[in-house]
């Protein structure tokens, strides 16, 4: 197990004092020296490697937290030394495994094991990008969401066949006049962010790799797949932030 | 060149000074001209931006994990590009942890050349302090250990910062006289602030002039700029890396006569016709992609690309400019190890 990183830095450290001010506002107030000595090295050696960064918490104190992966294990991790951190990366820890198809480690509070036979990177960092920045109560019951762009509502139904294993029927209901179309391209979302593939000549199924049945990737990936364009412009932005170039300082004609 | 004289005896501090004067080490120097903080590291010391970019204290400890945390060979505490603009009176918009701080340039503040004096506190202006003061600190912690990497912004930036981008290039067609002039005003400030840091302690100063090949030509930079870089070796004593973004290959040859000690070069230019371009005239230092290799790959690419300036006969190992805020660790921790890997496999000290 990846248990042996160090939990707290050199005694030169010393985590922040958290005040509350009459209007509620929490401020955390530091005073220490340089840190000489190196304290990332071998943690993020066991660690493995970084999947996701989410570089704000808007829940805790504004820490980075990210997601590491070695072999089939998944940390999360962070290097804030906050009090109360522990505990705030094992509420992450639960609403990342309520909201992928991983399974909490039995033996750590910070800690997830893949349970799918492939690695989905797209759907993993979705989740846990949600798992940190939302605070909503995870959604339970029928696979469904609203359309962005018609009354449609969408489900997402599980079925299984011998020949194909699990895939997934995606139904539309409400009023549109080409509903086909919009259900269409649903499973071409779920084919760009989830590595999924189309199933079935009526291009309204599609399943995972192995038609392994993946629920809780299905439900996670709906809103993203029913809008492609403006999820990819998202993504764009996102990559944008704390990236210093010609474009984003303005010194670039385009 | 490589050297078995200095094997393991070359402090980081003097690497990086005896490769910008173009004398033997023990491996290329792994150099930070601009800007390795990312978010993780202001956690693990405990000094987020913007704060970071505006407190003495919290400024050394973060760049200082530069050297301390991810090895490089220098350390340099002027993350972002705006410290001086800020002391002059730009609208600054400093933003949150994860985002750079940034001059609102569609506000300018100045619109003739009569406009730029020198005000009488801009060394004391707080964002000012704060890198003068940083860089008292590390030096007293570091001594002669690490390069110290002050930075000073060039008068081209400043002037699109206090002029506007757009005004400021109208300009520069519509009476270039003018422009030499608004230059040569603007200078004052790059030696002010540049001649504080080497006395508070900065061993090496990078100079930011935003002559971009988005923007301006190489004759443009021949025209307006190579005499006034070259005053600056004279009225800066320390080496000095010049930082340009952007495809810089048509000005490298202007570049190369400044008598600077470096060029810090964009990865949107091949770092072979970098080399061939500025013909031993100049070190160069870079250029590993920021975007794509450092912000999204991982630590095999990172590798390739050090490989790839090393073969090319780079002399400083560096990211071409300021790192993107999230990129991974462990890209970051590997370019010292590929320097390292790389200069143990081509670098037969036995001959020397």
């Amino acid at each position: 197990m990846l248990r042996n990183h160090p939990r707290t830095h050199p005694s030169s450290r010393r985590s922040g004092k958290v005040t509350i001010n009459k209007l509620g506002e929490t401020a955390v107030t530091y005073s220490k020296g340089i840190t000489r000595k190196n304290v990332i090295a071998d943690p993020l050696r066991n660690l493995g490697r970084c999947i996701e960064l989410v570089a704000i918490d808007p829940h805790f104190h504004d820490i980075t937290v990210g997601l590491y992966m070695r072999d089939r294990t998944l940390t999360i991790h962070t290097f804030s030394q906050i009090d109360g951190t522990a505990e705030r990366i094992e509420t992450i820890r639960d609403r990342l495994c309520a909201l992928a198809d991983i399974d909490p480690a039995s033996d750590a509070t910070d800690q997830a094991e893949l349970i799918s036979q492939e690695f989905y990177d797209r759907p993993l960092r979705f989740a846990f990008t949600e798992a940190v920045e939302k605070n909503n109560p995870i959604p339970t019951g029928p696979i469904t969401v609203n359309d962005t762009k018609s009354r449609l509502v969408f489900t997402v139904t599980p079925e299984h066949s011998d020949e194909l294993g699990w895939t997934y029927h995606v139904t539309a209901e409400g009023e549109f006049a080409r509903p086909k179309m919009r259900i269409m391209a649903v499973v071409g979302g779920y084919m760009r962010y989830g590595e999924c593939e189309r199933v079935g000549e009526d291009r309204d199924r599609f399943r995972f790799k192995h038609g392994e049945r993946l629920d809780r990737f299905a439900r996670l990936l709906l809103p993203y797949a029913r809008n492609v364009s403006a999820v990819d412009n998202m993504l764009e932005q996102s990559d944008l932030a704390g990236q210093m170039t010609t474009q984003t300082l303005g010194f670039a004609s385009n | 060149m490589p050297s078995t004289k200095f094997a393991g005896t070359l402090t980081a501090r003097e690497r990086t000074l005896r490769a910008l004067r173009g004398e033997a080490v023990d491996r290329p120097p792994v150099t930070n001209p601009t800007n390795v903080a990312t978010v993780e590291l202001m956690d693990l010391v405990e000094a987020p931006f913007p704060d970071a970019n505006r407190d003495p204290e919290m400024n050394a400890r973060l760049a200082a994990t530069g050297y301390t945390q991810l090895g490089f060979d220098a350390i340099a505490p002027y993350f972002s590009i705006i410290q001086e603009s800020s002391a002059l009176g730009c609208e600054m918009q400093w933003e949150g942890k994860d985002n750079w701080p940034t001059v609102r340039m569609s506000y300018p503040i100045w619109k003739t050349v009569d406009d730029i004096k020198m005000p009488s506190d801009f060394l004391e202006h707080p964002d000012n302090r704060t890198i003068i003061e940083s860089i008292r600190l590390l030096k007293q912690e570091f001594g002669d250990e690490v390069a110290i990497v002050g930075k000073t912004m060039g008068p081209w930036t400043l002037a699109y910062h206090v002029f506007g981008v757009e005004p400021f290039l109208l300009a520069t067609v519509d009476d270039p006289p003018m422009v030499m002039d608004m230059l040569h005003r603007l200078k004052q400030f790059t030696i002010e602030f540049g001649l504080a840091q080497i006395e508070a302690g900065a061993d090496v100063l990078t100079l930011p002039d935003h002559a971009t090949g988005d923007l301006v030509s190489g004759e443009y930079y021949r025209r307006f700029l190579m005499d006034l870089h070259h005053e600056f070796v004279e009225d800066l004593p320390v080496p000095i890396m010049l930082h340009i973004c952007g495809s810089t290959t048509d000005r490298m040859p202007y570049i190369a006569t400044t008598g600077m000690a470096a060029f810090h070069f964009d990865s949107k230019n091949d770092p072979q016709e970098a080399m061939d371009a500025v013909d031993g005239g100049i070190n160069l230092v870079g250029n590993l992609n920021n975007p794509v290799t450092l912000y999204s790959k991982g630590p095999e690419e990172v590798r390739a690309e050090v490989f790839k300036c090393l073969d090319a006969g780079v002399q400083l190992i560096a990211p071409e400019c300021a790192i993107p805020l999230k990129t991974k660790l462990e890209n970051l921790l590997e370019i010292p190890r590929a320097v390292e890997d790389w200069a143990a496999e081509h670098w037969d000290y036995s001959e020397n």
